[in-house]
């Protein structure tokens, strides 16, 4: 019988080479050896984090990473059938996210979307062409920590600035961070955004910085970057 | 689609996917890449449209047509450097709206991706052949032109999808604008070029100071930019 944290290592090592039938068999073997939800989902966040540094390093591509996420995604929704409490977990970060009004582009915020699910934090996906009705009604309802915002036109990410405005008014404490092809730093600054996502590989650390920086009440100067 | 375009189709699309030609991908990207080639045989419909207006007049910021003034400074100092009369080819390619659905479909974040990139590959593939035939019959009526050029490049901005729908019956081929100039549907492509007797240079990008553009087509000219002041 195999031990339970060579079980969590090939957890891991089945992440990192996308393999499903492994991820499965090694899944079902963890929790019939009594390895916990947590442990296991810890394992697979740590699987996440090595393809994340090995494509911060250009050690692998974007298509390598996204099969390791739907690896990871297949292996938590295994494991979500065994961990009944799921939905109570108390440890979500809440996160409305969704690509802006006229903006059809959704692929690069469905794999932020799914980094965020797989990490840990618990997603409200609008989904495109989000409304700023929309957004504001979704901030009121899940009372979210995060507001992800994206946009891949010029010509849509202007409704970002009215967003930000009109959700912050509501919502002082929510933390918003934009991504997309037309911003960088100093736009999303200028929308009033408290961060800037500007890759898949870097989103994590950045939200993280940006609750952190609001949480000890500091504002987003480029002192205080990662 | 022939053959020969589906494997030209799906060596650009490995390519792009930054997986090397010569070495055998595995077989789930193989077992995605095939998916997506042969929804994209059956539900594509590669079309496209096209016309040529004459410049009527440019200014230091836009060039003139009938359809309405494209307002690139960029575009427009290569229109100025052209020699004869001077015309404008407005042209808009497609594939429709059905691998774009189709991919949208998948809870896979890697096949969304594969289904994206091959939509991608064959809306250029349709662009570059609509292309070669303006360009065959101009360069037959003894006419140079440039590369195409699309508003949201250099200096033009997306707002300028406008005079390309003006000067086009897009409804013709199923494509429209939104009121964010974003063009439906998404895998489409819009684009302009100057035909004259003589057109010195095959992109505005020549003047442009921006060297680390991921865009750039062409690397500075000194010599060339000497020459056209020269003249």
């Amino acid at each position: 019988m195999t031990d339970s944290s060579t079980l969590l290592k090939n957890l891991e090592t089945a992440l990192c080479k996308h393999d499903d039938e492994m991820m499965g068999e090694t899944l079902d073997a963890a929790l019939n050896a009594g390895v916990s939800a947590a442990n296991i989902h810890h394992a697979l966040i740590q699987g996440l984090e090595q393809v994340r540094h090995q494509l911060m390093s250009n050690d692998t591509s974007i298509p390598d990473f996204l099969l390791c996420i739907d690896t990871m995604t297949a292996g938590l929704d295994r494991l979500s059938a065994f961990r009944k409490s799921d939905k109570a977990n108390k440890g979500e970060i809440p996160i409305v996210i969704g690509v802006v009004e006229g903006d059809p582009h959704d692929l690069g915020k469905n794999i932020i979307a799914a980094i965020y699910k797989n990490c840990g934090y618990r997603v409200f996906d609008l989904g495109r062409d989000v409304s700023k009705e929309s957004f504001i009604k979704s901030v009121k309802e899940h009372m979210p920590r995060v507001l992800a915002l994206s946009a891949m036109m010029s010509t849509t990410a202007m409704v970002m600035r009215d967003i930000i405005q009109e959700v912050k008014a509501e919502s002082p404490d929510i933390v918003v961070i934009v991504g997309g092809a037309p911003l960088d730093e100093t736009l999303a600054r200028s929308y009033g955004a408290d961060g800037y996502a500007e890759t898949a590989v870097t989103v994590l650390e950045e939200t993280e910085a940006a609750i952190q920086r609001a949480f000890e009440g500091k504002t987003w100067s480029s002192s205080n970057q990662i | 689609m022939n053959k020969g375009i589906l494997e030209r189709l799906r060596s650009s699309t490995l390519r792009k996917l930054s997986y090397d030609a010569s070495e055998a991908p595995d077989r789930k990207i193989i077992g995605a890449l095939d998916e997506a080639l042969l929804v994209a045989e059956k539900v594509a419909k590669p079309r496209g449209i096209y016309r040529t207006l004459p410049v009527l007049e440019t200014s230091k910021y836009g060039v003139k047509t009938e359809a309405g003034n494209i307002h690139s400074a960029m575009f427009t100092r290569l229109v100025n450097i052209c020699r004869g009369d001077r015309s404008i080819v407005f042209m808009i390619a497609t594939i429709g709206e059905g691998l774009e659905i189709t991919g949208r479909s998948s809870e896979s974040l890697f096949h969304q991706l594969v289904f994206d990139t091959v939509g991608s590959e064959l809306t250029e593939m349709t662009a570059d052949m609509m292309e070669t035939d303006w360009r065959g019959k101009l360069n037959s009526a003894g006419l140079q032109c440039c590369s195409r050029f699309s508003p949201g490049y250099c200096d033009w901005p997306l707002e300028g999808q406008d005079v390309i729908f003006k000067a086009l019956d897009a409804g013709l081929i199923d494509v429209h604008l939104s009121p964010q100039f974003v063009i439906v549907p998404g895998k489409s492509i819009s684009a302009i070029a100057v035909a004259a007797e003589e057109v010195p240079i095959s992109s505005p990008c020549v003047f442009c100071a921006k060297k680390d553009c991921p865009w750039r087509r062409l690397p500075e000219d000194k010599m060339l930019m000497d020459r056209i002041k020269a003249a």
